[in-house]
C-alpha cells in the first residue's frame, strides 16, 4: 500500500503533517477517498487500541473493539463535520463501543493485577517489571481515587486528546471539561500524596 | 451532584499546560505555561503520564484491519452509514451537560430504502390482476367441467383407505367376481371379467354391430362395484377408432345360484376432444360363469 504515503493534493494548504492535517484528511474521506481514511487509521490506530486495551480485560477484546470502532468510523465519516476535532469524534465512538461491550456482557471488569501482555521485547526484564508495577499503581489509583467521570477524562487525556477533543468525546462543554479536569488532577494529587507545599519546596 | 461553576484562571492554566504537553510543545513554551500551574498538579500529571504503559497492536492485526477497512471502503456496497449508530443530533439538555449514553441508544440514521421497495405499488397492482385472472379462469374451468364426461367410478383400490380393505374383502365375496361369457351369443359373444379389486375387463368380438356403427376395439377396461348382495354396476370403455371411447354402463344382477348374470345399461360415445354423446342403449345381455373345462356345462360341439 505504497500509495498510503503519497503526498497530499497540491491544492491542500500546507500543514505540519506531510500527509495532511486531520481536517484535510477528514474532508477527503468524506468525499469517499479511502486513502485519506487509511491515513487517519494509521494515525490513530495505536491510540485507539491502547485506549481499548486499558479499558478491556484482554488483547482479543481490545482488538475486537478496535475493529468495531474503525468500521463504525468508516461508515459514519460523513457525519464528522469538524475535522479539526476528529480525534474527539473518534474517541466518542471508542468510548461507546467499550461501554457497549460491558453492557452486552461480553467482557468483565479489568483485573489490573493480571494483565498478560505488558512485556515488551525492547525492554529489559527489570524495566518491564518496573513499568508493570507503575501500571498497576496507576490502575489502582485510577480505580480507588477517581470517579467514573474522572476515569473517562483521565483515559482520554492519556491518549493525548486536548480538552476540546475530550469535550467532543464526552459530549460536554469545553468549560465543563476544564473544570472537571482540574478537580480530577486534585484528586489524583491527593491520592498520590503530593502535598502542595511540599511540592513547592522541592521545586 | 457537583454544581457547575465557571472555569477559573487555574482551570485554564492547567488545561493549557496539558494541551501543550500532548502536542509536544517546545520546552520554553512548556516552561512558561508551567509557571502558571500548581507544581503539585504538574507532578500529578507527569506521574500519571509516566505510569501509563502504552500497548501497541499486533502488526498482523493492524495490517488485517487496514485491509478490511480498505475492502469495505472500496466495495460497491461499502456505505455503512445506514447501519452505524450516529452521534446524537438532538439538542443539549436544558438541565445542563449530561453523559451522552451508549452510542447504540442515540438516534440512528434512517436506513436506506431497499431497492425493490419503490416498486411496491406496481407489485400490488400486478398481484391484484393475477388474482382476478385466476378467479376468472377458475370459474371458466368449473363451467367447462360440467360439459365433460364424469369420471368413472373409483375402483375399490382408490376409495377411502379405511373402506378399501373392507371393500376389497367384500368384493371377493360378491358373486359378481369371476369371468362371464355370453350364454347364447345374443347380442354378442362377449366375455367379461370382474376382479375382487374392482377391475373389470370385457371383450366384444364385434363391437361395431353393437355400437350403432361406430367402430371400436374389441377389448375394454373399466371398473365395477357392488350395489347389492347380487347386483353390481360396471363401467367399461372400448377405445374407438377415431381416438375416443365407447363407454358402457351396465347394471348386473346375478342369479340366485350364482352361475348366471343378466345385464342391461346404457352407452355413450366420448369424442377425442372430451365431448360425449348419448348412444342407443345396449340390449340386455345374459352371461354365464366361465368355469374350468370339465367343471361346467360343455360347449356344443361344432360337428
Amino acid at each position: 500500500v505504497s500509495w498510503l504515503r503519497s503526498e497530499s493534493p497540491a491544492t491542500a494548504p500546507p500543514s505540519r503533517d506531510p500527509d495532511g492535517s486531520d481536517a484535510e484528511l477528514v474532508a477527503q474521506a468524506r468525499q469517499g477517498d479511502p486513502r485519506a481514511f487509511a491515513l487517519l487509521y494509521r494515525r490513530y490506530l495505536d491510540r485507539v487500541y491502547d485506549y481499548c486495551r486499558h479499558r478491556l480485560p484482554s488483547r482479543e477484546a481490545a482488538e475486537d473493539a478496535t475493529q468495531t470502532i474503525f468500521l463504525k468510523a468508516l461508515g459514519a465519516i460523513r457525519t464528522c463535520r469538524d475535522g479539526d476535532l476528529f480525534a474527539g469524534w473518534l474517541f466518542a465512538i471508542a468510548r461507546n463501543v467499550v461501554n457497549d461491550a460491558y453492557r452486552a456482557g461480553h467482557v468483565t471488569n479489568v483485573d489490573i493485577d493480571a494483565r498478560p501482555d505488558l512485556a515488551d521485547p525492547a525492554r529489559s526484564p527489570e524495566e518491564t517489571a518496573i513499568r508493570a508495577e507503575w501500571t498497576r499503581q496507576l490502575g489502582r489509583l485510577r480505580e480507588d481515587c477517581l470517579k467514573a467521570s474522572d476515569r473517562d477524562l483521565l483515559d482520554l487525556r492519556l491518549q493525548d486528546l486536548t480538552d476540546k477533543e475530550i469535550a467532543v468525546a464526552l459530549d460536554r462543554s469545553h468549560g465543563a471539561i476544564r473544570v472537571a479536569q482540574h478537580r480530577m488532577v486534585k484528586r489524583l494529587r491527593d491520592c498520590l500524596g503530593l502535598d502542595r507545599e511540599a511540592t513547592h519546596d522541592t521545586l | 451532584m457537583t454544581p457547575f461553576r465557571r472555569p477559573s484562571r487555574s482551570d485554564d492554566h492547567l488545561s493549557n499546560y496539558w494541551n501543550a504537553l500532548v502536542r509536544n510543545a517546545p520546552p520554553e513554551e512548556l516552561a512558561r505555561l508551567a509557571r502558571l500551574v500548581e507544581p503539585s498538579d504538574i507532578a500529578a500529571i507527569e506521574r500519571a503520564r509516566a505510569n501509563h504503559t502504552r500497548h501497541h497492536p499486533d502488526p498482523v492485526f493492524a495490517r488485517r484491519l487496514e485491509q478490511t477497512l480498505m475492502d469495505t471502503a472500496m466495495s460497491p456496497t461499502g456505505d455503512l452509514a445506514g447501519t452505524i449508530p450516529q452521534p446524537r443530533v438532538s439538542p443539549r439538555s436544558p438541565n445542563g451537560p449530561r453523559d451522552p449514553g451508549p452510542i447504540s441508544h442515540r438516534r440512528a440514521a434512517t436506513p436506506p430504502s431497499r431497492p425493490g421497495w419503490t416498486l411496491r405499488p406496481a407489485f400490488i397492482i400486478g398481484l391484484a390482476i393475477l388474482l382476478v385472472l385466476a378467479s376468472a379462469a377458475s370459474t371458466w374451468w368449473a363451467s367447462t367441467l360440467q360439459d365433460e364426461p364424469q369420471p368413472m367410478m373409483a375402483p375399490a383400490a382408490m376409495q377411502d383407505p379405511e373402506d378399501t380393505a373392507g371393500a376389497a374383502q367384500g368384493y371377493s365375496d360378491h358373486p359378481m367376481v369371476g369371468t362371464w361369457e355370453s350364454a347364447n351369443g345374443i347380442p354378442c359373444w362377449c366375455i367379461s371379467s370382474f376382479a375382487a379389486d374392482g377391475l373389470s375387463m370385457s371383450i366384444d368380438p364385434n363391437p361395431e354391430s353393437s355400437t350403432s356403427g361406430i367402430s371400436s376395439q374389441s377389448v375394454s377396461f373399466g371398473i365395477w362395484q357392488p350395489t347389492g348382495d347380487r347386483t353390481a354396476e360396471s363401467v367399461v370403455r372400448f377405445p374407438a377408432d377415431d381416438g375416443g371411447y365407447i363407454e358402457r354402463t351396465i347394471t348386473w344382477e346375478v342369479s340366485e345360484d350364482g352361475n348366471s348374470v343378466i345385464g342391461s345399461g346404457t352407452q355413450r360415445r366420448i369424442s377425442p376432444d372430451g365431448k360425449f354423446a348419448t348412444m342407443p342403449g345396449s340390449p340386455p345381455i345374459e352371461m354365464v360363469r366361465m368355469t374350468m373345462p370339465g367343471q361346467g356345462p360343455e360347449a356344443t360341439p361344432e360337428n
